[in-house]
């Protein structure tokens, strides 16, 4: 339990933060007794939004699949329905279907992938996963890994940025048995596998620290992950709920760059704001698939982003089970797309979806069938003043520890919330 | 002695670091437990908080060349390694970043995006996006055994197509780049019906000629081609521009 000691002021520098996507920094100063966090990303952008201007947008899924090795579906869709509602255009039910199965699929493969590899390892003291590989969690997570990866592999032919999603689904030809075919086989047998994984994670010790910040997530009926709508909830820090359109989401986002970083933050409302596994449980907790409740039940859920780490291996379970649930559903759909792109003058398309990470936001606009421009906010640039304030109460709080055992903590922090660096990068502090 | 080998990223997605994580067992089983020593590898081994590049015989390097600690990085690198293998587009050829960059240059703006050979000598390639996995097990095994000539494919992603049975996105007038892509990958986007968007490189075999001839049958423009090639192709564009160019002029 984190409790108030005086603080005793010293600066804390991670200048490259471990086990991590991508590069970031993080700096606390003390200021006047207070500590101030400063954290942003280090490497460069690649400066894919900007890449796709007088592209035409059916590369544009393609394309934005590479801002993120780890959660590349998650841009693809968000990409692929940013173009399609630019045009009005809504995909028929087995294309939907199809999406979400890879979107699932990527999902866990990703929070596995974190969690075995990232986020677990140093909370058990291991920075080698040469040797934490030997342990029953490494074992199960990446075996879990393996056939979620070899399914992705199976529908698309490559195991990351798999081309799979396509405006208008142009070039979709698949029947829904052969699908079911190739991913129920690998899936349903990992359902044991997936019960002791869960419950060993979820017994895996993580500091107890509560900060309550406001939290966003999509407004959807199903668990927010499931379902694509045109609105996202927010919730106050006096747990006042209200609604925002998908469409105005950005209008509502101010963006901010520390110095010497490569990229900007967000600010919503003037605040920090979290999102991601923790938030969408906190909010859509009696969403989950029933299968995955009673693991939920096993946490005292609270504003604690430690237990973010909880919340991905939770997800893991309703997400399997809804995966399960999907396929049985697809087997009867021959999924076709369109055989031809339709055209327009001018279209503003926007799509906000659930990352593993949290919400993501792609933003077109077009002219002529042509990208005239291309805006892309990630669920880190959201997160990272929260990542900030967090580490700001635990250094005020737990400065005694002393400097090492407080990077530490810090890095442990940082890790639950899972960033993605290179994808925060797409909103690049050059080309404001 | 075991091959001591390091995975590092620059500028990237860590789509090629990831993907090879995917598979780390496979690896061990190839190489052996006592065949392969990782010293450092982004998100798998990071023993220290301080920054630390470890004495190697294969360094690996995922990511294009953006900043000035991605340079300085990559010199450090290549002075503590014995073999330095650019790992993906990024490192390979500087995918999508190589000319998205333009926009800013043009606006005074100093900043750069380069593959890892316009920086430090690199002895190997795996070109893709991701780098296939079979290619880099290839790698370390014949440095393993002392091998330093390691066979690329010289065919095109048509050679792939054709295999697999996948109908022509070009005999469609999609604008696929498959014709002068490096093969090796499996043709994945055209087995999807997306046209190839060339991330594998320019192939030995590219037959830029023949190229031009089919895309002005089916009325794709050389403009379209152009802006396709920018997104993946990165430094092989030049080159290719050069060709294409001159073709386009006398046919």
């Amino acid at each position: 339990m984190i409790h108030d000691y005086p603080s005793i002021c010293y600066e804390v520098q991670i200048k490259a933060l471990r086990f991590i996507e991508g590069h970031a920094r993080l700096i606390l100063r003390c200021i006047d007794g207070l500590y101030k966090a400063e954290f942003y990303p280090t490497e460069g952008p690649r400066f894919i939004p900007l890449a796709l201007k007088g592209k035409s947008p059916l590369d544009a899924p393609i394309v934005t699949s590479r801002i993120c090795g780890i959660c590349f579906s998650a841009h693809a869709i968000a990409s692929v329905r940013a173009v399609e509602n630019a045009y009005n255009y809504k995909p028929n039910q087995g294309v939907e279907l199809f999406r979400l199965i890879v979107h699932l699929l990527n999902h866990i493969q990703s929070n596995v992938m974190h969690l075995t590899l990232l986020s677990i390892p140093p909370l058990l003291g291991y920075y080698d996963n040469a040797k934490f590989r030997f342990s029953r969690i490494y074992k199960l997570g990446m075996r879990i890994a393996g056939k979620v990866t070899l399914a992705i592999e199976r529908l698309g032919k490559v195991t990351f940025h798999t081309p799979l999603f396509t405006p208008f689904a142009i070039g979709l030809s698949i029947n829904g048995k052969e699908v079911y075919n190739a991913v129920n086989e690998l899936i349903e047998p990992l359902l044991r596998d997936l019960d002791e994984y869960v419950t060993r994670i979820l017994s895996v010790e993580v500091p107890i620290f509560t900060r309550i910040r406001p939290l966003l997530s999509l407004n959807t009926k199903d668990y927010p992950k499931y379902e694509l709508t045109d609105s996202l909830v927010y919730i106050d820090i006096d747990g006042e709920k209200s609604v925002i359109s998908q469409n105005n989401i950005l209008s509502e986002m101010v963006f901010k760059r520390r110095d010497k970083a490569t990229g900007l933050q967000v600010r919503l409302r003037g605040l920090d704001v979290m999102v991601g596994a923790l938030p969408r449980i906190l909010i859509h907790k009696d969403k989950l698939h029933s299968e995955a409740k009673e693991k939920a039940a096993m946490v005292n859920w609270s504003h604690n982003p430690f237990l973010n780490n909880y919340a991905q291996a939770v997800e893991l379970v309703s997400d399997t089970y809804k995966l399960l649930d999907i396929l049985d559903e697809i087997r009867d759909y021959i999924i076709e797309g369109e055989e031809e792109a339709p055209h327009i003058e001018q279209g503003i398309g926007v799509c906000a979806v659930e990352a593993p990470r949290g919400i993501l936001v792609h933003h077109v606009e077009i002219r002529n069938d042509k990208i005239v421009n291309y805006k892309v906010v990630t669920p880190t640039a959201i997160n990272a003043h929260s990542i900030e304030r967090d580490a700001e109460e635990l250094a005020n709080k737990l400065s005694v520890l002393g400097r090492e055992k407080l990077k530490s903590l810090i890095e442990d922090l940082v890790r639950a919330y899972d960033p993605c660096m290179s994808c925060s990068v797409s909103l690049d502090a050059y080309s404001i | 002695m075991p091959l001591r080998v390091a995975f590092y990223s620059l500028s990237s997605c860590m789509g090629c670091l990831f993907s090879i994580a995917a598979h780390i067992e496979d690896l061990f089983n190839v190489l052996g437990e006592d065949g392969v020593s990782i010293e450092y590898y982004k998100c798998f081994r990071e023993d220290s908080s301080d920054e630390y590049t470890p004495l190697t015989d294969v360094a690996f390097v995922e990511g294009v060349v953006v900043t000035r600690e991605d340079e300085e990085n990559l010199r450090n690198i290549r002075r503590r390694t014995k073999y330095l293998v650019a790992l993906g587009t990024c490192a390979a050829t500087g995918n999508t970043a190589y000319y998205a960059v333009e926009e800013l240059k043009e606006k005074g703006i100093p900043i750069d995006a380069k593959p890892l050979s316009e920086i430090v000598y690199v002895d190997y390639e795996i070109r893709g996006c991701p780098a296939p996995f079979n290619e880099v097990v290839n790698i370390l095994v014949k440095l393993s055994r002392g091998w330093v000539r390691i066979w690329q494919p010289d065919y095109t992603v048509c050679r792939e197509c054709k295999l697999s049975g996948v109908a022509c996105l070009l005999d469609e007038g999609k604008p696929c780049l498959g014709p002068l892509t490096m093969g090796g990958c499996g043709a994945p986007c055209p087995n999807n019906g997306v046209p190839c968007i060339g991330c594998r490189g320019l192939a030995q075999e590219a037959q830029v000629e023949s190229y031009i001839k089919i895309i002005r049958e089916k009325g794709i423009t050389l403009e379209v081609v152009i802006g396709r090639l920018k997104l993946a192709m990165g430094k092989h564009v030049k080159e290719l521009l050069r060709k294409l160019e001159e073709t386009y002029e006398h046919s």
